[in-house]
């Protein structure tokens, strides 16, 4: 195994980048749906957490937090931009594609933010309400009601 | 099963993630060529008052805000508190805060000797819980809680409105906002008026705020603000213990 950059100066973040760097790098991913931001977000959140190392307890909850929130900014931004261009082209079904459609995919990739959020704290990272909850800052009855309108929602986007 | 398929989508695109390996080392080597800048996320108030109780007139005659018999009232959560015996003159030594603004004192008991009052103003004393979370309590000049409620919502900047409310706090029946930071910055203000009662900014933080009708039998309802500050992190603990430490307000005559 290679020493990371950073094994003499500060192995707890030596240690850090070892252990959390391929885990937030596909969070950062899915919470985005940006693969083109992913690696600034990740760079972002460790510089954010290297800066406050000394005084994190549970310096992979703050990574975390980091990379959710700067995930979730790229997100509504993607949403604006998107919303942006709709209003002003059709977008044309081509009639002999042969790329397999991903209904589940773009639905999911156009929910709105906090939704999608969500849905990817429970259904990738398998964090129960509570935790999601903690982790969002809102109450758990707004998780539980969220993932339920949403699968709703989704249920009925995807049969049609 | 809808969840099935959810789960089995993000499975795939997260295996999908290419070229982690060069995002890995294209990283270290942007750590290794930046200097970091130095950030202080936290920004804190520069007076400090070593203070176990502190005695505020907050300001109205003949208060009747926590009547036992009142069905607004809840058992405070957690251990009982213990009474700390040592009691601080109303004016801070350095705030410059003329209390006397205040119309009625209260007391409130805080838990902890590394708790301290930060500061104290005609309208307002903010309680650090720890070094990253803070009680504001306010005293508006307003009767009208929709008002103050508007006025917040308007002084927001990079904030989330998370939620909003009917709710219960340190014994007072109350309307919750709970807001989070938006782009990792949160940038808070409250005013009315030309007034600024409350600023914060700082990253990955969220807030918590509590806006009490307070009814006296001989005067007009006056308005209270309790407002959480602390990392998103440490919202939901942080609320826990100023719900605590507001149950234990009392409105002296």
């Amino acid at each position: 195994m290679c020493r990371g950059v950073w094994a003499d100066v500060n192995p707890r973040l030596d240690q850090l980048f070892h252990d959390e760097f391929d885990p937030m790098v596909r969070l950062a991913r899915l919470v985005s749906n940006a693969p083109s931001e992913v690696e600034d977000i990740v760079m972002d959140a460790f510089e954010q957490t290297a800066q406050r190392l000394t005084d994190l307890t549970t310096p992979g909850a703050y990574l975390r937090t980091a990379v959710i929130n700067g995930a979730r900014r790229r997100y509504r931004n993607e949403q604006r931009r998107s919303s942006i261009i709709e209003r002003n082209q059709l977008t044309l079904v081509p009639e002999h594609s042969t790329e397999p459609t991903d209904y589940l995919g773009d639905i999911l990739a156009a929910l709105p933010e906090r939704e999608h959020t969500i849905i990817v704290l429970v259904y990738y990272l398998g964090m129960t309400p509570t935790e999601a909850a903690q982790q969002l800052g809102v109450p758990a009855g707004t998780i539980r009601s969220t993932v339920h309108r949403t699968l709703k929602k989704l249920r009925t986007q995807v049969i049609a | 099963m809808i969840e099935d398929d959810i789960k089995e989508h993000f499975e795939r695109l997260a295996e999908d993630t290419p070229a982690v390996d060069a995002m890995r080392s294209r990283i270290q080597s942007r750590f290794e060529s930046s200097s970091a800048p130095s950030m202080d996320p936290v920004r804190r108030w520069p007076l400090r008052v070593a203070a176990a109780v502190l005695v505020i007139p907050v300001g109205w005659a003949a208060l009747q805000v926590l009547d036992s018999s009142s069905a607004t009232k809840i058992d405070a959560v957690g251990s009982p508190l213990a009474e700390i015996p040592v009691r601080i003159p109303a004016t801070i030594d350095g705030s410059g805060a003329n209390v006397s603004d205040f119309p009625v004192p209260f007391v409130l008991t805080l838990p902890d000797p590394s708790m301290t009052v930060e500061s104290v103003t005609s309208r307002s004393v903010v309680v650090a819980l720890d070094d990253t979370a803070d009680l504001h309590i306010i005293s508006p000049p307003s009767t009208n809680a929709q008002e103050v409620e508007a006025s917040i919502l308007n002084s927001l900047s990079d904030t989330l409105v998370d939620s909003s409310g009917p709710s219960r706090f340190g014994g007072f029946v109350s309307q919750r906002l709970v807001l989070s930071s938006d782009r990792g910055t949160t940038e808070v203000g409250f005013q009315i008026g030309f007034s600024t009662y409350l600023t914060t900014s700082g990253i990955d933080r969220a807030h918590e705020v509590h806006i009490v009708e307070v009814d006296s039998t001989t005067s007009e309802p006056h308005i209270l603000v309790f407002w959480i500050a602390a990392p998103t992190q440490q919202i939901l603990d942080t609320r826990e213990l100023a719900d605590r430490i507001i149950s234990t307000v009392d409105f002296e005559a």
